[in-house]
């Protein structure tokens, strides 16, 4: 019972987190702007949330955590977030608010991070010589990456690559916005190294075998999350699609109502 | 340096649609089909132990759990029966190949003593106990148990006596019993009498993993180590071979 509640716990924090990440990375450039043009925010509005539920909360809650994220001056070093300020008074926010936001952040650097978890001699303990490597590579969120590289053509340190020189960071390069995803990066991505691949809508997806193909899951529910997987199998009779999904070392098994799109390199 | 792991080849993912029809498995719905397409495929003789008949049912789709949100499963490709009817086992419908990698990605230091299906297991066992996050690093979710609870891995000798592998994995799941055939006849038979799972991974380093599942009954599971033991040297990867 324990476990479950603290699996339902994080997993609020990290739909939480998730959103924060998104608002930074869509305000990178306003936030940087920001800071560069005003350090003090003394006669700023002062900000604060009534509700810090993030099932309860509304567009204004998120419009005020917005507006607090652009005060923050974020950097990005060695891969985790590091928030410069070290007190909301200087962002004329509230503590509150400024604790919720750090914790997030916090977070979010746990998962990129995670070999400051402490769980981490659980894994040592099964002493492969190289899993140190593994880490490395587990460590990475280059879902997208992983699954072309998937199609062997090109390694993914070459997707990897092309995706930061894009400017579309890690993970799925889609975005999302009053219930649509925009998955226009996506297929350009596919298509900078298959000039031929094509978007293909899950309800046309025949029934069969679906070599060279990526789907595009949701995650979280509502809220614009994204995977990317490699798609395997697809059987019309029970509406399955299996895939393997390379970041994750894993397979797994979903409907058509979880898949955004489907790219197929050719 | 990259580690294959991360690049290993889903050689059916690759397999062209040219060459097989849409609906189509790269071998037919027999004992005889199946093995000979790994035969040529991965350099791996299978020989299904006298004690097992062939059930008929073939690419199964199998869950760890029944709740759509839960993703971790598995494709059957075939299954056996024991005469005894206390152990069923499913195998794959295709392996996990480690060749035909691209060039770059084959500086690897991919040698010794490195499980590749580990992320699948830590799912499956995650999952079974309702911890699993899914899409999120294995890494995060392994917080939530203790892996060697569930599994073991072992290295060297003895898989090279079992399977002429580098290495295998048991893993029992801890719910099995809340586990999903999505076949409505299999998840009847599996509901009424096999309430229990055990995974084994077996890994022949720059070549493949197998990934096998037994279900058993109640009777069946305290004697598992028997029906495992049925299959040694009935999966065996051939030393010489070579891929085309």
């Amino acid at each position: 019972m324990k476990k479950e509640k603290l699996f339902k716990k994080l997993n609020v924090t990290a739909i939480v987190t998730a959103m924060l990440l998104t608002i930074v990375m869509i305000f990178t450039t306003a936030c940087e702007t920001e800071t560069q043009t005003e350090t003090n925010y003394a006669d700023a509005e002062y900000l604060e949330l009534d509700i810090y539920n993030k099932y309860k909360m509304g567009e204004k809650e998120f419009a005020t955590i917005n507006r607090a994220i652009q005060r923050l001056e974020i950097n990005k070093e060695g891969g985790l977030y590091k928030i410069e300020e070290t007190s909301a008074s200087e962002l004329n926010i509230s503590q509150k608010l400024f604790d919720y936001i750090t914790a997030g952040f916090n977070y979010t650097n746990s998962i990129l991070s995670p070999k400051s978890s402490s769980n981490k001699s659980k894994i040592t303990r099964l002493k492969f010589g190289n899993y140190e490597d593994t880490y490395q590579q587990i460590d990475s969120t280059y879902c997208f990456s992983h699954a072309l590289s998937a199609f062997q053509d090109y390694s993914f340190n070459t997707c990897k690559t092309y995706q930061d020189s894009q400017g579309w960071q890690d993970g799925v390069p889609i975005t999302y916005s009053n219930g649509n995803y925009n998955v226009s990066n996506a297929i350009s991505f596919v298509q900078n190294f298959y000039p031929n691949a094509e978007q293909v809508s899950p309800s046309n997806i025949q029934s069969g075998m679906m070599g060279g193909s990526i789907l595009i899951l949701k995650t979280e529910g509502a809220g614009g999350g994204a995977h990317a997987v490699n798609g395997i199998n697809y059987d019309e009779n029970t509406g399955i699609v299996y895939f393997i999904d390379y970041q994750n070392d894993r397979w797994g098994e979903v409907t058509l109502n979880d898949i955004i799109t489907v790219i197929k390199k050719d | 340096m990259i580690n294959l792991r991360n690049y290993m080849t889903l050689i059916l993912l690759m397999i062209g649609i040219n060459v097989f029809s849409q609906n189509n498995f790269p071998y037919k719905q027999n004992p005889s089909s199946y093995k000979k397409y790994f035969k040529d495929k991965y350099g791996i003789t299978i020989s299904f132990p006298d004690r097992f008949k062939d059930l008929g049912k073939y690419r199964v789709n199998w869950k760890v759990r029944k709740d759509p949100e839960k993703h971790t499963g598995f494709l059957c490709g075939i299954l056996f029966l024991s005469k005894d009817k206390n152990c069923m086992i499913a195998f794959p419908a295709d392996f996990f190949g480690f060749f035909d990698l691209p060039i770059e990605n084959r500086n690897t230091e991919h040698n010794e003593f490195f499980f590749d299906r580990t992320g699948q297991i830590i799912a499956e066992i995650g999952t079974s106990l309702g911890v699993y996050e899914e899409f999120k690093p294995p890494i995060i979710n392994i917080k939530h148990f203790d892996l060697y609870q569930y599994a073991s891995f072992i290295f060297g000798k003895l898989a090279k006596e079992k399977y002429n592998a580098d290495s295998y994995s048991v893993s029992s799941l801890p719910d099995a019993h809340k586990t999903y055939f999505v076949d409505e006849s299999l998840e009847k038979l599996r509901e009424e009498k096999y309430p229990y799972c055990t995974s084994l991974f077996i890994q022949k380093d720059e070549r493949a993993v197998l990934d096998i599942k037994l279900f058993f009954t109640k009777k069946g599971f305290k004697k598992k180590e028997k029906y495992i033991n049925m299959l040694d040297k009935h999966i065996w990867f051939d030393e010489k071979f070579k891929p085309n």
